[in-house]
């Protein structure tokens, strides 16, 4: 029987933007196939989020057996195997793909390993098979952004990827961007004992956050013995036999010159729109990125885009969302629900850091009068009892309206705390309903109550 | 977005009004500043503006149509990148009575010819939620027929409306009622961009009067504000008020201050209110009778001429009194009123400043007033109110001339003094304030 290659939704990119939208397509009975030409569930599964946060606990863990007396705990001969670090991140992210394999099954999602390329409206060949679908998804996600002179060589200069799965330990890293990724890693390594050099064009590290985050997180990596270098940017990067020449140009100007073991490139991130056949419709970009509508409906009726492809911020839960929220319109456009999108974000350093809605700098760039409160966790109970008490949780409000319209957390597990807000926010929450909320005590998340009420000078434990 | 027009209210009590006229046809580009259509109340016809440029893709309304309520939908402008959603969405969101609407559709058909597949789709899909309407409509349900997501609703029929927390502080802040409100959010919840979509709607027009109104702001009635209406509220209750009014040609008094004034340095230049001060004191204390106050039993009249002078401050007023004005020179007056005004604007008056009085002046003449009627302060008997100083002709000798004239009227209580007696008071006043060499003596 020649099979039938004729699809309701075809999604080409098997992410969390794309696996979740197959799974959600599955559920209202469309008849689905996604396209993988890799490892099921994307960067984020198998090279980014989670093998990532796997390391991190490893460093975490570390660093808990080498403050272990302060608890009582007697731990004096701890060592590590690095090799086993490595292989229990991989394992995680083995895991998860399969798991990604198996849900997609039981929701009847027809997967085809290959790349996909549109082939005008309605069509994508893959391995020269040519599928139909009425609506196709493009969720191809991105790649490191290619600077010159900082092309990964896989050896000696890194992406993300080769970061994660190194043989042995380096002795010294450069790690070249301060973003969240950037910073991430340079904790893990700091905490195994690498000597780290983190190096931003920017004046802030973590630009993307509040002020007061950024300049916190960087006084507690210095003090991890992190070496700092902001307003500095990078010239060139040689790669040698064991170790590389970095030359970069600092705040006063003047040129530096400097070996490592590694560098880490780690300076944003580019959309996969080419060779997926965009040519042969009518899409339109923008700065590299495909333009869509609420619904992530392209100019080309019929495709749509989620995640990464569509920029801005490059987080995985936003192409999650993406993607269910372009299945359900694909669906019924008449029932999709024509929601905000307030995106959160985390970093998973020592310390972590989660933000979500706008900084206290570009609120007041829109003219907003504001209402913000800072509480700081040594004024909280359970991160004392933790030994965790470095860090604050700043919200900000609307002064007009009482509109939660920011928070910017740094602490213990602020990454699990921050959906608090992320509720508040998305059912229009304002300062009074936050006021009447009970904060279960002791916990973390009492900070989060605490932040609130300083915003309008009734914190009861600063 | 699309952009829904909707029936403006052209005055503050307009509820419905009726359109005279389209100015713009289906399918027409409409830019900021075109008029869009003529609107006609029962006072005027006035021209809807818009500010908003797209296409005109909707009309609710023929010409003609009488009784449309303000802020019904009356026509959508689809812009550029518009979906069949966006139009549906503002055909959702609005009340809509059925008048025309069968008859517009005949102009819509010769629109589909025109167009491609796909939207020729959409509009077939609008059609299908109009069709709804008009069944709701015709099976007698008329109270705000709402239609949402293809299902025909009625909404808000005394049930709880459904609305963020943040939506309804909005609504409270803008006084809007959020029964005009469709909501967006899950289960039809309104949610903030319900409220901002309906506010941007009803600044997106502008017409000739302004209909938004700002939010009303409630604010702790001051301790000063509550004493002020308590007293003058018993003073028009209980005073029997009269009025007299005389024009004052203060062409001497103008020449004497500029003569005065030369000598003194700045901060101690005699002003006008100080000339009507002493003027006043001085009638008061040539004609005695004036200078008393009612009392049942008994009244009494004061022996010494205490003037109270009004001076304006935030949120009230004060009146601190010049003791003994009929004894004091200009410049002791002048210099007293202007330690009163620096501590009155500071709010260091004291009691003994402000008690006491038995006559006072309110001067509004530096606003451009020319006359107006002042409120006895109780227990006093006459207040005089002095307007401002301007050029009038007048008859002199059978000649006219022009001559600075300042009206000042005299309220007076009617229990304590006649109206002979403020009479010759103000002929009194009159000819110390045209001469006012006389107040020397």
């Amino acid at each position: 029987m020649v099979k039938d290659n004729t699809y309701d939704l075809i999604i080409i990119g098997s992410g969390p933007g794309g696996y979740v939208a197959a799974i959600r397509a599955g559920q209202l009975g469309l008849k689905t196939a996604i396209i993988e030409e890799s490892q099921l569930g994307g960067v984020c599964l198998n090279w980014g989020c989670i093998p990532t946060k796997a390391l991190l606990r490893s460093s975490e863990i570390k660093h808990l057996i080498s403050v272990s007396k302060d608890f009582g705990i007697k731990a004096e001969n701890s060592s590590y195997d690095w090799e086993l670090i490595i292989n229990r991140s991989r394992e995680i992210a083995d895991k998860l793909s399969k798991g990604v394999e198996y849900l997609l099954k039981k929701n009847k999602i027809d997967v085809i390993n290959g790349r996909g390329k549109i082939s005008g409206v309605g069509r994508v060949i893959v391995n020269n098979n040519l599928y139909t679908a009425s609506n196709i998804i493009l969720a191809t996600g991105a790649r490191p952004k290619n600077i010159n002179g900082l092309l990964s060589d896989s050896k000696n200069i890194w992406s993300y990827k080769e970061a994660m799965i190194p043989d042995k330990k380096p002795e010294s890293i450069l790690v070249v961007g301060a973003g969240a990724i950037g910073i991430e890693f340079a904790s893990f390594y700091s905490d195994f004992g690498t000597k780290v050099t983190v190096i931003e064009a920017q004046n802030h590290i973590l630009p993307n956050e509040d002020k007061d985050i950024s300049v916190f997180v960087r006084s507690k990596l210095e003090k991890e013995g992190i070496k700092i270098l902001t307003n500095t940017k990078i010239k060139k990067i040689t790669s040698l036999k064991d170790n590389v020449n970095a030359e970069f140009t600092m705040e006063d100007g003047t040129i530096h010159k400097e070996k490592y073991s590694k560098s880490i490139v780690s300076v944003g991130i580019e959309a996969n729109i080419e060779n997926i056949g965009l040519e042969t419709v009518d899409i339109k970009q923008e700065d590299g990125r495909i333009i869509t509508n609420y619904f992530g409906e392209t100019s080309q009726k019929g495709i749509f885009a989620i995640g990464d492809i569509t920029g801005a911020p490059w987080l995985a839960h936003k192409a999650s969302h993406e993607g269910i929220n372009a299945v359900n319109y694909i669906f019924n456009p008449k029932e999709a629900s024509n929601h905000k999108k307030i995106i959160p974000g985390c970093t998973y350093a020592r310390p972590q850091v989660a933000s979500i809605g706008i900084t206290e700098k570009k609120a007041k760039e829109l003219g907003l009068k504001l209402k913000v409160g800072v509480f700081p966790l040594h004024g909280n109970g359970k991160a004392i009892a933790l030994g965790e008490s470095n860090g604050f949780v700043k919200t900000i409000f609307n002064k007009d309206n009482g509109e939660l319209i920011g928070a910017h957390m740094v602490g213990p597990e602020v990454t699990e705390l921050i959906s608090t807000y992320a509720i508040a926010m998305q059912l229009e929450a304002t300062e009074a309903d936050l006021f009447n909320t009970v904060f279960p005590h002791p916990t973390l998340s009492e900070s989060i109550h605490e932040s609130v009420l300083d915003a309008y000078d009734r914190a009861i434990h600063i | 977005m699309a952009i829904p027009i909707l029936m403006p209210a052209l005055s503050p009590t307009m509820t419905e009004g009726s359109l005279a006229k389209w100015c713009k046809n289906i399918g027409d580009e409409v830019k900021p500043g075109d008029i869009i259509a003529e609107v006609e109340t029962d006072k005027a016809t006035m021209e809807i503006e818009s500010v908003d440029e797209g296409i005109l893709e909707k009309i609710l309304f023929n010409d003609g149509t009488e009784g449309i309520g303000v802020n019904s939908l009356i026509a959508i402008l689809k812009s550029k990148n518009d979906t069949e959603k966006d139009i549906k969405d503002i055909l959702d969101t609005h009340d809509r009575a059925d008048n025309n609407v069968v008859e517009q559709k005949n102009e819509v058909n010769d629109m589909e010819e025109v167009r491609e597949e796909e939207e020729v789709r959409e509009e077939e899909e609008v059609r299908e939620v109009e069709k709804k309407v008009v069944d709701v409509n015709t099976v007698k349900i008329i109270d705000n027929p709402v239609v949402n997501d293809g299902e025909v609703t009625i909404k808000n029929l005394g049930q709880k409306i459904a609305a963020s927390p943040l939506a309804k502080r909005i609504a409270l802040q803008n006084n809007i009622d959020l029964k005009h409100i469709a909501g967006s959010g899950p289960r039809g919840r309104i949610v903030k961009a319900d409220l901002d979509n309906y506010l941007n709607k009803n600044s997106g027009l502008r017409n000739k009067s302004n209909f938004m109104s700002k939010v009303n702001v409630s604010k702790k009635t001051s301790s000063m504000r509550k004493v002020i209406a308590e007293r003058l509220s018993i003073s028009k209750r209980e005073v029997p008020h009269f009025y007299l009014s005389i024009d004052c040609n203060v062409d001497n008094l103008i020449k004497s201050r500029e003569e005065i004034n030369k000598t003194f340095d700045k901060e101690f230049k005699i002003s006008v209110n100080d000339f009507v001060i002493k003027a006043m004191a001085t009638a008061l204390f040539n004609v005695p009778e004036a200078n008393c106050t009612w009392g049942k039993d008994e009244m009494t009249f004061f022996g010494s001429v205490d003037i109270s002078v009004a001076i304006a401050v935030q949120d009230g007023l004060f009146t601190p009194v010049i003791k003994n004005a009929n004894y004091l020179n200009l410049r002791d007056i002048s210099v007293q009123m202007k330690d009163f005004v620096s501590k009155a604007n500071a709010g260091k008056l004291l009691p003994e400043d402000y008690e006491g009085g038995n006559f006072s002046i309110s001067n509004l003449g530096m606003y451009g007033i020319d006359s107006f009627s002042a409120i006895i302060n109780p227990p006093q008997s006459g207040i005089l109110a002095v307007g401002s100083i301007s050029k009038k002709p007048i008859v002199i000798d059978n000649e006219i001339k022009v001559c600075n004239i300042m009206t000042c009227q005299l309220s007076g209580d009617h229990r304590a003094i006649d109206g002979a007696v403020g009479a010759r008071l103000l002929k009194e006043f009159k000819s110390l304030i045209e001469n006012p060499v006389k107040m020397i003596v």
